[in-house]
């Protein structure tokens, strides 16, 4: 990964986190400065999405060119957006239990990404249970792209088409943020590096991992 | 892909080894057929929309897990060659996907009318209820005909391809759920619109199901 892009992501949580604690936000009432949460749980959800697609893109590339290295670099993506993701249902409950009282309640949107969570746990699976390195790159290649394109259809695309019933800001009659006209800029100038910041540190963890899996691999190839 | 034929044959044939070996074709309706009246036995008839539509789509969900798991599964080492020579990648899964669409096509249809005889219609357009258990089915399917590849592939059992599958089926049966739903209570036009929804779906999965199995195909 590319210095500046690691210098970038530094300083983007440097501005990111403690305007996230500290800085102006709109306060309702009843909800009071919940909204805060809106830098921590949805970045979480823009940045796996977006791991998601580059491990998709190393998928492809893999299938095209049987290069290994791509493989591992979609692995070490997958379980990157997989944390994230983890991190994103528990930011989620967190918000959900302030806001409507519930840690878990019958919202298409918290069921969508339950269900993207155990695809994913399933692509985990999969690979584990192939023992030969070149078959698993190729079969967890195609699941990969398989599952990814039907999830965004089915997650991402059709509950936009319909009117969801979703307690979600925007969704089912609820205001949007834009709606909170106070201060609605200056959350969108913490909000926006936020999504670069989580997503920077993203590719930088999976890059991380990558590059520790790919060494075990080689010091194993040697021994 | 050069021709339609060899998919229409291989269909056939399907449909013959299957009539032959006559275990999995009766196995499939049984199945149904079971977990139809041990939901009677549990239930008995039912009034409200929400519970009727749920029952309907976990029981034609876990007709379609078991049936579709099953298409790659009994292929002996000997037939895997025979198919290697004579079908391209992209007509095999073509025709093993159209088999098990419309084979999980019809025995939807029948498990929804054994429902409806058992557990009664709570009012609703029984055409689009009909079109949403067809194209659900199918699309669910395709899915899971695919995933048993990837299981077969992988050298794993149908148990593999169930926990593939199911993170994708389950979101396309929420959605027939959803149509059917709107059928009951009277929203037609939605209930069009989540059907064709899902026949583009059965589309897509179709198209995606073709492009990438020649990957998995080849050894």
């Amino acid at each position: 990964m590319k210095t500046y892009l690691k210098i970038t992501a530094v300083a983007a949580m440097f501005w990111v986190i403690p305007m996230a604690f500290l800085g102006e936000v709109s306060v309702q009432p009843i909800l009071h400065e919940t909204i805060r949460n809106l830098y921590w749980h949805v970045t979480m959800w823009f940045s796996m999405f977006i791991l998601l697609l580059a491990s998709v893109v190393h998928g492809i590339a893999y299938l095209r060119h049987n290069n290994p290295i791509r493989d591992e670099k979609s692995l070490a993506l997958t379980q990157v957006a997989l944390l994230y993701g983890c991190i994103g249902i528990v930011t989620g409950m967190i918000w959900a239990r302030f806001t409507w009282d519930t840690f878990w309640t019958k919202d298409p949107q918290l069921n969508g990404a339950a269900i993207t969570i155990l695809a994913y746990l399933a692509y985990m699976v999969l690979r584990a249970s192939i023992p030969d390195a070149r078959k698993r790159a190729e079969i967890s290649a195609v699941y990969g792209i398989f599952a990814f394109v039907l999830m965004v259809v089915l997650i991402v695309v059709l509950p936009r088409m319909q009117d969801v019933d979703s307690l979600h800001p925007g969704k089912g009659g609820n205001p949007g943020f834009g709606n909170y006209k106070d201060l609605k800029n200056d959350m969108r100038l913490v909000f926006y590096p936020a999504i670069l910041a989580w997503t920077l540190v993203g590719f930088w963890l999976a890059n991380l991992s990558f590059r520790i899996q790919h060494l075990t691999r080689i010091s194993h190839a040697q021994s | 892909m050069s021709s339609l034929s060899p998919i229409w044959t291989w269909m056939r044939h399907e449909w013959q080894l299957e009539l032959r070996q006559k275990a999995g074709i009766q196995g499939a309706i049984l199945y149904v057929l079971v977990s139809l009246v041990v939901a009677y036995q549990a239930v008995g008839e039912i009034q409200e929309s929400e519970v009727w539509v749920g029952l309907l789509w976990i029981i034609l969900l876990f007709s379609i897990v078991n049936s579709s798991s099953r298409s790659f599964a009994s292929d002996s080492p000997g037939r895997k060659i025979l198919l290697y020579f004579w079908l391209q990648p992209g007509q095999l899964i073509l025709a093993r996907m159209f088999y098990q669409m419309a084979f999980n096509l019809v025995s939807g249809c029948l498990g929804f009318a054994v429902f409806c005889l058992l557990m009664g219609l709570p009012g609703g357009h029984l055409p689009v209820l009909l079109v949403l258990v067809a194209v659900g089915s199918s699309a669910a399917a395709a899915l899971g005909t695919f995933m048993a590849a990837v299981a077969s592939v992988s050298g794993n059992g149908p148990g593999l391809s169930a926990i593939l599958g199911l993170p994708l089926m389950v979101p396309t049966l929420m959605a027939a759920a959803k149509g059917s739903l709107f059928a009951l209570q009277g929203g037609v036009s939605q209930a069009w619109m989540y059907a064709g929804m899902l026949l583009l779906l059965n589309l897509l999965a179709v198209a995606l199901g073709y492009l990438l199995f020649p990957y998995l195909w080849r050894e």
